[in-house]
């Protein structure tokens, strides 16, 4: 079969057809994109109410949460948690009376305190100044060798300063305590 | 009239493109937006479980609390603390001097805060140890931070700084 049409009648002829292939083409591509929408349209609309219920959700929960930490448990959980942590700090056996009974039970008759200082650092712990007169300076040594042997103290020296003199000795010890429970 | 139609189904087609576009995009949107508010639905739940637990061991230790309570002072309390103290040293035969009393602070302390007396008392060894003691074991959360006893011959004399805690009245 022989196409007698002369030839710019042809070309136009198949222009026209591509022409309303491509629409055509267009069209169908629309109606399917068109298509896919109305599918995906209770999706959408599914999707949407969930999130503002969602949202609503936890604004609602948020708002209640609030309300019950200013209630004031929060505050007064707070409050206990430092009350314990203060009274672990304050916490502390007495300790004074055990002290001085071994300064003063330990004095040599030749010995005598008249100042007695004492700091606490830690619980149970502390450094100790004390004051006094000795008549002789043996009395004096034989005092902070007692001392020594308490296992509660700690650094007990008599300075050498102190032992410059043989008789009436002011001295003064400054050591560190230890009294465990 | 042929470019027309092609125009037509053009626009038609980017129209449709568009919108589908446009759905796709709301989805993904509703779809982030439940992802988080799930992630803080279940933060807030933990929260609220928290919270409830907390309630309820308030609720049970109240009188422990209660108990707690009665060994902090409170501003109405600070002249009762110190009554305990002069008490104290009547009861150790110690004549008494409060020198001062003052409130401090303590850094990480935020409800609370310590209040320091410092005394001076006046008495035989025997009663101003006996009052050291007295000092140590008061019915309140309280301690001795330092003492120094001296004597001039007959008497006995004694400095005394404690410490005791005190409820802030505007807490943060």
């Amino acid at each position: 079969m022989v196409n007698l049409l002369p030839k710019p009648i042809k070309r136009k002829i198949r222009f026209d057809y591509y022409l309303r292939l491509t629409a055509g083409a267009f069209f169908v591509c629309a109606i399917v994109i068109l298509m896919g929408i109305a599918l995906l349209i209770p999706s959408y609309l599914f999707a949407r109410n969930e999130a503002e219920t969602s949202t609503r959700y936890v604004a609602s929960i948020q708002e209640k949460t609030e309300l019950q930490q200013r209630g004031g448990v929060q505050a007064s959980i707070a409050l206990l948690a430092e009350r314990l942590k203060i009274i672990k700090e304050y916490n502390r056996q007495p300790v004074t009376a055990h002290i001085l009974s071994r300064l003063e039970g330990r004095l040599p008759s030749r010995v005598t305190l008249q100042k007695i200082g004492v700091r606490f650092t830690a619980p149970g712990e502390g450094d100790i100044l004390i004051s006094g007169f000795a008549e002789t300076r043996n009395g004096l040594l034989e005092y902070a060798q007692a001392l020594q042997k308490e296992s509660i103290f700690a650094g007990v020296v008599v300075p050498v300063s102190q032992l410059s003199l043989d008789r009436d000795i002011d001295f003064s010890l400054s050591f560190a305590f230890t009294v465990t429970p | 009239m042929k470019f027309i139609l092609l125009a037509l189904a053009l626009i038609l087609c980017a129209g449709a493109a568009l919108g589908f576009s446009f759905v796709l995009g709301e989805i993904y949107l509703s779809l982030s937006t439940i992802a988080t508010t799930r992630g803080q639905v279940a933060a807030v739940e933990q929260q609220e479980t928290l919270t409830r637990t907390a309630q309820l061991f308030a609720s049970e230790t109240g009188e422990l609390q209660k108990e707690l309570d009665a060994f902090i002072a409170h501003d109405a309390d600070v002249v009762k603390a110190i009554e305990t103290i002069e008490l104290a040293a009547q009861r150790e035969k110690v004549e008494l001097a409060i020198a001062s009393v003052a409130v401090g602070s303590v850094g990480t302390w935020k409800r609370h805060e310590p209040v320091r007396a410092v005394m001076s008392a006046k008495g035989s060894f025997a009663s101003l140890a006996a009052f050291a003691t007295a000092l140590e074991t008061l019915p309140r959360v309280a301690r001795v931070e330092k003492f120094g006893i001296e004597t001039t011959g007959t008497e006995w004399f004694g400095t005394f700084e404690v410490s005791f805690v005190k409820e802030k009245i505007t807490p943060p």
